[in-house]
């Protein structure tokens, strides 16, 4: 279990650095929700020595990483960094609704 | 009134188009019920070789254009919802014991698994490739039916005033001629009927698809704070907005808050709601008349 701890916190740490320099970069390709990446402690991911499921976790973490790289790097992401994003659009208003006695013409079961 | 019922999606498709028969008609009746069958194809967690599942095993998928909108729109409901509702609970409804379609689900001895609460990374990039963080897996059970709802609906309202129900996620596709669409909700103390003149509306309840696992109750609808079946006071919960899509995922978010901070997110998002707790009246909020 060390080693998975170790594995995840090493790999949190760059996927929070890539994340965050990616989005400071070029913020417009992005529609992204990283949600939180929170580092523990700084660690060397042991190249070797992890189980299965400890290098299961550590490839796909580079793959990740790998992804983010690509999408830092790509034209004009930091060389010629975009202007902001317009703010969201405010959701759209619900449509009106009532109570009313009319006969229903269907029903909507909880899913 | 054309209607047209079959099964898709682990639940009941209506399709409602308002005109008389026609070989539009029957056209876009039949075009609207590929669309839900496509989608359900795409974003089922249970078909191996659906594009949720190939982005679930591999951690980064490059999606169909389609597919990537209904996780765009997935995480930005997370985000207006401040996490209530939330599709990177993948692993907890995993947990929980919902890992196959809910037809084949049978009560086991064993006990869940630990909660994975959500607000796991997502990133998704505008060439419809998407990036999981380890360990995240998503499940797009709590929007996928009202996308579908929606979809279905914009094809079926090119012939006419139509509205779609999957699974009790709604989708009117505008007016009909002379009154709204006319909804019936169970409120446990009797049924409640709203007119919905178009726009999407949703319920959410922890009374359906509910299995056992160790000898507790379980459900599928995920508390994203603690990554564990809903313990909500509420039984469901009914949500009124835009779309389907939109609808859905209010109606998880407001029936994971409990009643009554549900009622204050309803009023305070300007949602239309009906609350139905476990004991007492249904409540009203979000400017239901």
């Amino acid at each position: 279990m060390a080693g998975v701890r170790r594995a995840v916190a090493a790999t949190s740490i760059a996927l929070s650095i890539a994340v965050t320099s990616a989005i400071a970069a070029n913020p417009t390709p992005w529609r992204n929700d990283p949600g939180p990446m929170t580092a523990a402690a700084p660690a060397q991911a042991p190249a070797t020595g992890l189980s299965a499921r400890a290098q299961s976790v550590l490839d796909r973490a580079r793959a990740v990483q790998q992804r983010l790289d690509e999408l830092a790097s790509a034209p004009g992401s930091a060389a010629t960094p975009s202007p902001p994003p317009p703010a969201a659009p405010a959701p759209a208003p619900a449509p009106p609704v009532a109570v009313t006695t009319a006969p229903p013409v269907t029903s909507s079961a909880s899913s | 009134m054309l209607r047209r019922r079959f099964q898709a999606m682990g639940t009941d498709v209506e399709l409602l188009l308002d005109v008389t028969a026609s070989d539009p008609a029957e056209a876009a009746l039949a075009a609207a019920r590929r669309e839900i069958e496509r989608l359900e194809a795409g974003l089922s967690r249970f078909r191996p070789e659906s594009e949720l599942s190939r982005l679930n095993r591999d951690g980064a998928a490059t999606l169909s254009p389609v597919l990537a909108q209904v996780v765009a729109l997935a995480l930005a409901l997370r985000t207006r919802t401040a996490g209530l509702f939330d599709p990177s609970v993948g692993r907890a409804v995993r947990a929980a014991g919902y890992d196959r379609s809910f037809e084949l689900l049978r009560d086991r001895d064993e006990a869940p698994g630990p909660g994975r609460p959500g607000g796991g990374g997502v990133v998704v990039a505008t060439d419809g490739s998407i990036t999981l963080a380890p360990e995240v897996e998503l499940d797009l059970g709590g929007i996928a039916k009202g996308v579908a709802a929606d979809r279905a609906c914009a094809l079926l309202a090119s012939a006419g005033p139509a509205l779609v129900n999957v699974g009790g996620d709604l989708a009117a596709g505008g007016p009909r001629r002379d009154v709204p669409w006319t909804v019936s909700l169970d409120t446990g103390a009797g049924a409640l009927t709203l007119s919905l003149p178009y726009g999407g509306l949703a319920t959410s309840g922890l009374d359906r698809r509910r299995w056992r696992r160790g000898g507790r109750w379980q459900h599928h609808v995920i508390d994203p704070r603690t990554g564990r079946p809903s313990r909500s006071d509420l039984l469901r919960a009914t949500a009124v907005a835009p779309s389907a899509g939109e609808a859905e995922a209010m109606a998880t978010a407001l029936l994971v808050a409990g009643a009554g901070r549900g009622t204050a997110l309803a009023n305070g998002w300007s949602v239309p709601a009906v609350l139905v707790p476990r004991h007492g009246r249904a409540i009203l909020a979000g400017g239901v008349a």
